[in-house]
């Protein structure tokens, strides 16, 4: 059947109309397409993912042969509230799991970090003269002599024999007295000390923060021991030195830290508190037994009881001693302002145990802590648990402090807090509970999925921050999220110097955008475009269940999402994580056609329609007047003078006749049918390949979404064509209605094109627009004024 | 205000202040070719901007106070820290534009602001260079919030009659020659 405007010849070969593309170069090289000017944005991801072996699977979970490493520690450690001084003594059992022997082994002392000469201060690079206040100027020529590195006193086996040693800026190797044989292990002493940081110099991850008030330290201490370095399998030792960005890649293990500090202090620390008849009072342990069950945060150390604290002098000093099962790290925090509530959160109906979520702030973090902190903690865990795993440790602990945000197992480290005089306002409130649902899941994605931190920010900022989206938009209607939603990251993804997300964290260019925000909005690509909540939702849970416990590399992700799902995704990792290229879809063109139905009472009539709609030109027009020869001579005129080639003619009723006597009875139902056909034009002028989201709006309505995957581009991914066939009228065309794919540039989105307002213009035309609700209210106020006049005024 | 001082940077200030930093800004421009100025429409983050206004007041400025203090800071601010140079050689790090002549220019216009739970929008109407009628070869340098965060990155998106190009101007890339990417038409 012809359609009417094609020059091809049926519409089975109109609907599958393409250009000419030869066939994709052979997988399994990646030689470049040289008779085809595109890159090939399907290729599967071979030659970029590492091969599968026994320790990982083609399909993305652990293989039968997968290892880990495991250390065990068992810590005592004192901090000088006066001095900041840190002292440490521990024993470190090394469990070599791996299929290697070891000679040495690699450990990691982060807070060399800290010293004047580290590499991170040596390497970090300035391009103009600026100008800097007295205060920055301070703390800078402070940092310059202030050394906080790790100071190592002894290595030595638990006999006493010393160990040879050599230390490597923020590593140490420990040479080995015998080689470590396949499942052997090794226990070793280090003895250390520190001075820990104070944020008037040094403001970190791990920092004291003094209040000029009472004369108290707030200690939050992390990367505050020696530990062991990762050994894997795709790497052998990890050997990154740590430059401030790239954070942890650490082995899972047993911890018993008794850590001594001034008996007045209260402490927080990852793992569960073992002794607390030692430190606690009779009244703190029966608060802490009635929290278990409380529906709401309960006080341990009331606000007026730590307000008391802040004006002692300490009797001595006490040790606390926290114990911690299978756990990648240790933090802690102290000090004689906490205030301390908690409540208990029982997962045991969905296959977990009771957890106790806990907070830990000063009374300068009042009255928002106490009304957010615990609570936002076990929301996280409510919904994490569903999207992930349920949580598997006992407590889940927020503690204000000098650090912005940064998590621990089971203990975060969290900065916001309200105005001096206890007012807050909506932005701190909710900077508040966003930054501790942050840092709450990533109790989950490292801690308990344990990926490369050191090698790859995104693999766990991407997934948490994603899931912080989700779960902060059940926290409440219309929750301010600053990051999940594509249209939020459209400025980003058009900017240049750009790197690709699959970048060393060290090398990262606009970090936050980069390894927070991009992967994140991918995720969310992923769950409302691309696979949809179910299928997304299963892969995710799988993922984390196969490597709960365990180290995930990026391709173990990519692998298991497809494996899960049941989709090819190749095209969305390689164009979201190996490129720096950007959706942007231009409806460039709809062109639309009708069946020519060969009866030519309908087809010349709608040709001469058309013939006599197109204009006569002016030449035509001016000539129309002149006095002609045949009007002088009418017998010039003959049978062509009259005939028009769009008159029926018998031949072509007979003709018609024969061509619907030959149709059988499916043909000529289709036939019957009345339909327009709409050939769609796209461009692709981002690079990113995308699922096509149209809308298209009929006269009359209502509109209509047809939702193309992004396989649309597969053959051609600058430029295709998609065929729509309705009954009804399209008068136009939308891509993206929804502002789900992360489209940079709207503007081209329509057709007919359309003038898109620019924000600063919708601004200027809503700040200009009367406001109703104001004016009546003057109103109402003008009409108080003047009746109150009329009585004579108040009494 | 105390005077800042006038310094090489000669080595790292401090690691980074939070775990998780995000030191950047976003801002979309549009040339309105009947003015001759750019619309601007800039997200920062609050935190960022109070701290920035508060170190040069010397006091301690929020946003939600009272607009009529707080909107003549943002300005005064944005007209040392969004800047645009003449087409020609790459502006010195210390070029500034030539003084308000006669009648004064205001090189930037404020217009307003809009303050949501976590962010806020800055409005403003920013002055081609004299004799530009085009952001074509212009030089750009965005400063926002430099002084706080030594590695903030700041995003502008610029529109002028149908082409658009994204700027990323940082402290290590000051000026930015503006190259507008071609229009949708030209391209393949």
């Amino acid at each position: 059947m012809p359609i009417r405007g094609l020059a091809v010849a049926s519409l089975a070969a109109a609907l599958f109309v393409a250009p000419a593309v030869p066939q994709a170069a052979a997988q399994s090289t990646p030689a470049p397409a040289e008779k085809f000017s595109q890159d090939d944005k399907f290729r599967q991801l071979d030659e970029l993912l590492p091969t599968p072996n026994d320790y990982r699977t083609a399909s993305g979970a652990p293989g039968h042969e997968y290892w880990q490493q495991r250390a065990d520690y068992d810590i005592d450690v004192e901090l000088n509230d006066e001095t900041r001084i840190v002292n440490g003594s521990q024993t470190v059992t090394y469990y070599n799991q791996s299929p290697d022997t070891l000679r040495y082994l690699w450990v990691q002392l982060d807070r060399n970090n800290f010293t004047p000469n580290s590499h991170a201060q040596l390497t970090q690079t300035r391009d103009e003269l600026e100008k800097m206040s007295f205060r920055t100027l301070r703390r800078h020529v402070a940092r310059e002599t202030f050394d906080g590195g790790m100071k190592i006193d002894r290595v030595e086996t638990p006999t006493g024999d010393e160990l040879d040693h050599t230390i490597v800026h923020t590593m140490m190797r420990v040479d080995l007295p015998e080689p470590l044989a396949p499942g052997a292990r090794f226990a070793f002493k280090i003895a250390w000390r520190f001075e820990m940081n104070d944020t008037r110099v040094l403001n970190s991850r791990t920092s004291s923060e003094f209040f000029e008030e009472d004369g108290n330290y707030i200690h939050q201490v992390a990367h505050w021991f020696p530990r062991m370095a990762a050994y894997t399998d795709y790497a052998g030792w990890q050997h990154k030195q740590f430059l401030g960005r790239g954070e942890f890649t650490l082995e899972f293990g047993d911890y018993d830290v008794r850590i001594t500090v001034p008996d007045d202090h209260i402490v927080s620390a990852t793992g569960v508190l073992a002794n607390p008849g030692d430190v606690l009072t009779s009244e703190q342990r029966r608060r802490l037994r009635e929290a278990e069950t409380a529906s709401t945060p309960m006080f341990i150390v009331t606000p007026e009881e730590a307000k008391d604290n802040e004006r002692t002098q300490p009797g001595g000093k006490a040790t606390w001693r926290f114990q911690a099962e299978n756990v990648r790290d240790f933090a802690f925090a102290t000090s004689r302002k906490f205030i301390w509530d908690a409540m208990g959160y029982d997962l045991s109906d969905r296959g977990g145990e009771l957890v106790m979520a806990m907070s830990f702030y000063p009374n300068e973090a009042e009255p928002l802590w106490s009304t957010y902190s615990t609570h936002a903690v076990v929301h996280t865990l409510d919904v994490v648990s569903d999207f992930a795993f349920v949580y598997p440790y006992p407590t889940a602990q927020s503690v204000n402090g000098p650090t912005g945000g940064m998590e621990y197992p089971m203990i975060c480290f969290n900065g916001p807090r309200p105005e001096d005089d206890g007012t807050y306002t909506a932005r701190s409130k909710y900077g508040l509970i966003s930054v501790i649902i942050h840092e709450v899941i990533h109790f989950y994605f490292p801690m308990v999925v344990n990926s490369d931190e050191r090698q790859w920010t995104w693999m766990d900022e991407g997934i948490t921050t994603f899931l912080q989206y989700l779960t902060e938009q059940e926290w409440e209607d219309d929750y301010p999220s600053r990051r999940g939603e594509p249209k939020d990251i459209t400025v980003y993804m058009s900017s240049p110097n750009q790197v690709p997300i699959m970048t060393n964290s060290e090398s990262i260019l606009q970090f936050g955008p980069n390894a927070y925000a991009k992967p994140a909005t991918a995720l969310n690509v992923l769950r409302e475009t691309v696979l949809g909540r179910e299928l997304f939702d299963h892969a995710l849970r799988e993922y984390a269940r196969r490597w709960q416990f365990k180290r995930p590399e990026p391709a173990d992700k990519f692998r298991t999402f497809e494996d899960a799902s049941g989709v090819d995704l190749d095209w969305f990792w390689r164009g979201w994580y190996y490129t720096t290229d950007h959706v942007d879809v231009s409806v460039d063109n709809v062109r639309k056609f009708t069946i020519d139905s060969q009866n030519p009472d309908t087809e010349k009539a709608w040709r001469r329609t058309r013939r006599d709609a197109e204009p006569a030109t002016l030449g035509e027009r001016r000539n129309a007047d002149l006095p002609k020869r045949t009007h002088a001579y009418p017998a010039l005129l003959d049978f062509y003078n009259d005939y028009d080639e769009l008159d029926v003619t018998p031949g072509d009723l007979r003709e018609f006749q024969e061509y619907l006597d030959g149709l059988d009875d499916e043909d000529r139902a289709l036939y019957e049918v009345d339909r327009n056909f709409y050939l769609i034009e796209l461009g692709n002028r981002g690079g990113l390949v995308t699922p096509v989201i149209l809308a298209l709006h009929f006269e009359p309505g209502p509109s209509e979404e047809l939702r193309i995957p992004a396989e649309i581009w597969r053959r051609d991914n600058e430029r295709v064509s998609k065929l729509y066939s309705t009954e009804r009228e399209l008068v136009g065309v939308t891509f993206d209605p929804h502002l789900e794919t992360a489209d940079v540039e709207v503007e081209n989105n329509h057709w007919p094109r359309r003038i898109v307002e620019s924000r600063f213009e919708l601004y200027k035309w809503k700040r200009d627009t009367p406001n109703p609700m104001r004016e009546a209210k003057e109103e109402l106020e003008r009409d108080n004024v003047s009746s109150a006049s009329d009585t004579g005024g108040e009494d | 205000m105390r005077p800042g001082l006038a310094i090489a940077w000669i080595s790292l200030l401090a690691v980074v202040a939070a775990a998780h930093p995000d030191h950047s800004s976003v801002a979309e421009a549009k040339l309105n070719p009947k003015t001759n100025r750019l619309e601007v429409a800039m997200r920062v983050w609050p935190e960022d901007l109070e701290r920035v206004l508060s170190a040069r007041t010397q006091t301690n400025v929020r946003l939600d106070m009272d607009a009529k203090r707080i909107d003549p800071l943002i300005d005064a601010y944005l007209t040392e820290a969004f800047l645009l140079a003449p087409e020609g050689a790459r502006p010195g790090p210390d070029w500034r534009p030539p003084p308000p002549g006669d009648p004064p220019i205001d090189r930037i216009r404020w217009v307003g602001k809009e303050l949501r739970d976590h962010e806020v929008w800055l409005y403003f109407e920013a002055e081609l260079p004299a004799g530009a009628t085009s952001v074509e070869g212009v030089w750009f340098s965005y400063r926002l919030l430099w002084e706080v965060a030594p590695d903030q990155e700041n995003l502008l998106r610029v529109r002028d009659r149908g082409r658009r190009v994204t700027l990323r101007s940082t402290r290590a890339d000051a000026w930015i020659e503006i190259k507008l990417e071609p229009t949708d038409e030209a391209k393949p």
